[in-house]
């Protein structure tokens, strides 16, 4: 195994090598334009191309290089358990990855952090880790592609997405699933590095371990298979509800000019003076304020790529204030002078990092707000640089928090909170000294995870708001409410309008849920167990207590049954054994449509010629 | 004596094709046994399955007694295979590559390799990369045999080598000392090399066996009558043993298997005015065997 | 001392290489290249100065040796024995009417008298056994 690892090493060593070199250099051009460590999502989304894409399409070629006729024999055909070669050659593989990933990182974090103020945490260099993770599982996608016969293996990269989408709420959470994910692929790979190639994998537990997440991938394929037979048909005919919004739901406010939803949310109201807001609504200024609930709630030595701002610059004092995870305080720095300029924590400026006490430090981490804004979930603070102050100018009562930005529009400064939504006058961000007091403070007439946004008009003596959604009172309630907040404090509700129609029909709006509850399920289980502040991952509980039309049940029952049953004479006419028969027929049971598709994946096209 | 090689109702398919069909073979230990066959006659399947990188539609391979779908590292370590490419890692160096196979066999014989390798200039701190294919094919060669293995399956190893490195080859294959008694499946479209290391002679054509003995005893199988008939040949298939035939100056040479001297007779019996019978070479009867069922103009083989 | 064997063997030809060395022994034997009682070269040396399979050798030294031709001595080799004939009488007869017909096949069709093909036949015969007695003397 050894022998092997060494000879395969040695294949790579110069293209490591030269890809090492290519990468520092392209890390230090990227240096040269901004901040290196600074997050970027073009930068992101590019260095995962490459460096993801990259180890994928590596694998690939390289098991594709080694599986070719001869090239194979010799491989294969040595006094070594095919075990023991993969093992090598994977090494191998990870070696140069490792290579590749540590040694620029290493260089250029280390050397930030040795010769610069800059603020390197222990994360900056945990990063290299969650790279070196992602791409050791994309690489073993790749040489599965290339050694397992089935059609569907590059289907696993969805691994990729359940590894890298999350926002895990602590780094046990962001690696445990990434090992995870790479021992499956590793046992996958393993078991298909055999001497033919060309037989499909029968062991039950490889079966299972693959198809699950091949199935999985496959519900994205079902949904996006809903453009074929329900979208493009109905754009054909030119009765798509986007080009025909259908009377009577909440999407054909979308169809109407501004002031014309208000006089469509109050149809059928009977409020006394519905006719007189409607004409004030074709007067009024019309605005709106963003309420869907921010998802990206920073946590501490969270990647250094999800911060949602590098760092605050004054230029008054020509300084630089970097959030420090490991001191959780805001560190400067003069760019002038070229010293440090002490930190700012809960309590005030600091002299000095060292000389931080724990009261000093901040106990979540705080958004960075404009110029010199810094928000935590409840508290909105003002630094002050030049006098070295920090002032608290808004802080909300226990149990209440900001969902939103501080939304900043024409007539208003918004804060929309999980309970409420406080108007202010935009004249209070210019006002040094004196905490925020609302004009206005409007209570969510329904829950925030039913509207997105609340759209205003400005009326003589005060605010319409309109609130609108599909889930507004519930799930699968669709309903607008209009609302006057009052000058003064005092809000009323207009009417509460319930919408009858949908968009879409049930099966269009629930289909991930139809297609396959069980992977909806655990789909949503699993993110919601990574990400518990996210209120539309909905655990296995929430899922189940809501009401689904009763179509739903209907169908998704009568798919996982017929699914089993196709799945019972697949098997037959494949001649698979009894053992295989069982794990695909409960398979596609549990898992229902996607399984089958797996099925169809995971086996040869045609039964394999037999003769008994 | 041990069965080196043994393979029953052999067959396999794919999709409508068939690579091998129905083929049953057993090798004893110990000689030369040459495999001829056109190309497509299914030699490739039949290695590929003996190594069981292939599976079988149907029937079984056994190599040195267990089932090629799942030989033991062990038994692995007993067969020698070369192919015509022979392929070995471009990136490595010859003396590299030799102390990686070296640490994988454990009966290695350096001096088999020594020898074999100074029939060839092959220096030990050259890549493979650049080394010319008679060279890459001699230390395929050296190495194969210090492995000092049980069965060596070489496919066309002479394949694309000049004159010197082909006899270089044959030269090291046949006459370096061995203390193994190393049984050798040989495999080459190449008349004379056959003629000259061949203890048996396995004729493959269409996926079927369709000879199995020595060289000699093959030749003596067939027999290549000239006739002059006056109303043309009878019906191929109703001649016994037809193999091929064609027609020179309006004389019918037609070479058949298995028939002894009454087969003049019989083509008297059937319109034929004179007869002559002639000697044929390995060559010519191979070729008769391989070219049988390949519809082909009268003017031609 | 080991006798050198002055043959070449042929591929492609009608027959097989275990005949063509059993027949180009028995003409140097016949020819006095190889005396009685010289050493044949060992069935490995002869195998790689033809570059043959060593086991055809030893097939043809078989056969030789059934022919009487050669003899080993245990331990030593084989060598060019006493001439004696071991074919029968008719078997004898076949193989002459054999030669024969080969022979005039390849004369039938030169302008010669058959008194001087005969004539130079003899001569050739003469020759042969003035060499066959030469050997003897040694």
């Amino acid at each position: 195994m050894f022998e092997i690892y060494k000879s395969e090493f040695l294949r790579y060593r110069k293209w490591a090598m030269l890809a090492t070199v290519a990468l520092l250099a392209g890390y230090g051009f990227l240096a040269k334009l901004k901040p290196f460590l600074q997050a970027n999502e073009a930068q992101t989304a590019v260095t995962y191309m490459i460096l993801i894409g990259g180890a994928l399409v590596f694998g690939f070629v390289q098991m594709m290089l080694h599986r070719r006729n001869n090239h194979w024999t010799y491989l294969i055909h040595r006094p070594l358990a095919p075990h023991q070669i993969y093992t090598g050659l994977a090494l191998a593989g990870a070696t140069v990855i490792g290579m590749v990933i540590v040694v620029p990182w290493l260089i250029m974090v280390g050397g930030i952090d040795a010769f610069s103020e800059t603020v390197v945490d222990m994360r900056h260099y945990g990063y290299m880790l969650f790279l070196l993770l992602c791409c050791l599982t994309s690489y073993l996608v790749g040489t599965l592609t290339a050694l397992n016969p089935s059609k569907g293996s590059i289907l696993l990269a969805i691994l990729l997405l359940l590894l890298m989408h999350p926002k895990p709420q602590n780094n046990f959470l962001q690696y445990a699933p990434m090992i995870v994910a790479i021992a499956v692929l590793f046992a996958l790979n393993l078991i298909s590095f055999k001497p033919d190639l060309s037989t499909y994998v029968k062991r039950p537990w490889a079966i299972v371990l693959m198809a699950i997440p091949m199935s999985y991938a496959m519900t994205y394929g079902l949904a996006l298979s809903t453009t074929i037979y329900y979208h493009l048909p109905l754009l054909i005919m030119g009765n798509h509800p986007d080009d025909h919004p259908v009377d009577g739901s909440v999407s054909y406010l979308w169809s109407l000019d501004a002031p014309q939803q208000i006089a469509y949310a109050l149809e059928g109201s009977t409020h006394p003076r519905a006719n007189y807001y409607i004409k004030q609504a074709e007067l009024a200024d019309f605005g709106y304020i963003g309420a869907r609930e921010w998802n990206d709630l920073p946590r501490r030595s969270q990647l250094h790529t999800l911060d949602a701002q590098y760092a605050i610059t004054d230029p008054e004092t020509n300084s630089i204030w970097q959030f420090s995870h490991d001191d959780m305080l805001l560190v400067g720095y003069s760019q002038t002078r070229k010293e440090p300029l002490g930190a700012i924590g809960m309590r005030g400026f600091i002299d000095s990092v060292s000389r931080a006490e724990n009261a000093d430090r901040f106990t979540e981490i705080p958004r960075l707000a404009g110029r010199g804004f810094l928000t935590t979930q409840n508290t909105i603070y003002r630094i002050d640089f030049k006098e070295r102050r920090l002032d608290i100018k808004h802080q909300l009562p226990e149990g209440e928090r900001y969902i939103t930005r501080p939304e900043i529009g024409e007539h208003y400064v918004a804060l929309v909170t999980n309970k409420r939504t406080l108007l202010f006058d935009p004249r209070v961000l210019q006002n040094d000294y004196d905490a925020f007091e609302p004009e206005y403070e409007v209570t969510h007439p329904v829950p925030t995870e039913g509207f997105a946004y609340i759209d205003t008009y400005r009326l003589v003596d005060g605010y319409l708001f309109l609130y609108r959604g599909n889930n507004l009172f519930g799930f699968d309630q669709p309903g607008t409410v209009v609302l006057h907040a009052k000058l003064g404090g005092e809000n009323e509700t207009i009417f509460e309008r319930h919408f009858s129609k949908q968009k879409h029909p049930a099966w269009i709006r629930h289909y991930m849920e139809m297609v396959s509850p069980v992977l909806h399920i655990a789909d949503n289980a699993y993110f919601s167990a990574l990400e518990p502040h996210r209120w539309d991952y909905l655990t296995p509980g929430e899922i189940l207590g809501r009401s689904y039309p009763k179509e739903i049940y209907w169908i998704a029952g009568i798919l996982m049954a017929v699914s089993a049953f196709a799945a019972f004479l697949m098997c037959r006419r494949h001649r698979l054994d009894r053992a295989q028969t069982i794990t695909w027929v409960l398979l596609c049971a549990i898992l229902s449509l996607p399984a089958l598709v797996a099925f169809f994946l995971m086996n040869p096209l045609r039964p394999e010629p037999h003769e008994a | 004596m041990q069965t080196c090689i043994e393979t029953h109702g052999l067959t396999k398919r794919y999709g409508k094709k068939t690579a091998l069909k129905d083929f049953t073979l057993e090798i004893q230990q110990g000689g030369i046994h040459a495999i001829v066959g056109s190309n497509g006659a299914g030699k490739s399947t039949l290695f590929r399955m003996l190594l069981g990188i292939t599976t079988p539609t149907s029937g079984s391979a056994r190599l040195l007694g267990q089932d090629s779908r799942m030989l033991a590292p062990e038994v692995r370590g007993r067969v020698g295979y070369v192919n015509e490419e022979h392929t070995l890692p471009l990136w490595m160096k010859a003396r590299q590559i030799t102390a990686q196979q070296k640490s994988f066999y454990p009966q290695w014989n350096q001096s088999i390799h020594d020898e074999v390798i100074g029939y060839f200039d092959v220096d030990p701190e050259q890549k493979v990369a650049g080394l010319s294919r008679g060279e890459r094919a001699g230390l395929n060669l050296a190495m194969a045999l210090a492995q000092a293995p049980d069965v060596l399956i070489l496919d066309e190893p002479t394949l694309g080598l000049d004159v010197v490195a082909r006899q270089s080859f044959l030269e090291a294959l046949m006459f370096t000392e061995r203390e193994a008694n190393t049984t050798i499946i040989y495999c080459s479209h190449q008349m004379e090399e056959i003629e000259r290391v061949a203890d048996q002679l396995i004729v493959m054509e269409k996926g079927m066996l369709k000879n199995n003995s020595s060289p000699d005893e093959f030749v003596a199988r067939v027999s290549y009558w000239v006739g002059d008939f006056a109303n043309g040949l009878p019906a191929k298939n109703t001649i016994p043993g037809y193999l091929t035939h064609r027609t020179i100056d309006g004389n019918h040479h037609i070479l058949v298997a298995d028939q002894g001297d009454d087969f003049g007779q019989y083509l008297k019996q059937n319109g034929a005015r004179t007869v002559a019978r002639n000697a044929v070479n390995l060559e010519r009867a191979v070729n008769a065997f391989l070219t049988k069922n390949h519809n082909t103009p009268d003017s031609r083989v | 001392m080991t006798g050198t064997i002055n043959i070449q063997i042929v591929t492609g030809d009608a027959r097989p290489i275990f005949k063509q060395i059993v027949d180009g022994i028995r003409m140097e034997i016949a020819t006095g290249n190889l005396p009685q009682g010289a050493k044949l070269p060992s069935v490995r040396g002869l195998a790689m100065q033809l570059m043959i399979n060593a086991n055809t050798v030893a097939k043809a030294y078989g056969e030789l040796t059934a022919q009487g031709l050669v003899e080993p001595r245990q331990g030593l080799g084989l060598f060019v024995s006493e001439p004696r004939q071991l074919l029968s009488e008719e078997e004898q007869k076949k193989r002459l009417t054999t030669a024969v017909n080969a022979f005039v096949n390849e004369v039938a069709y030169l302008e010669f008298e058959a008194g001087d093909v005969l004539t130079e036949v003899e001569k050739a015969l003469t020759k042969l056994q003035g060499a066959n007695s030469a050997s003897d003397k040694d």
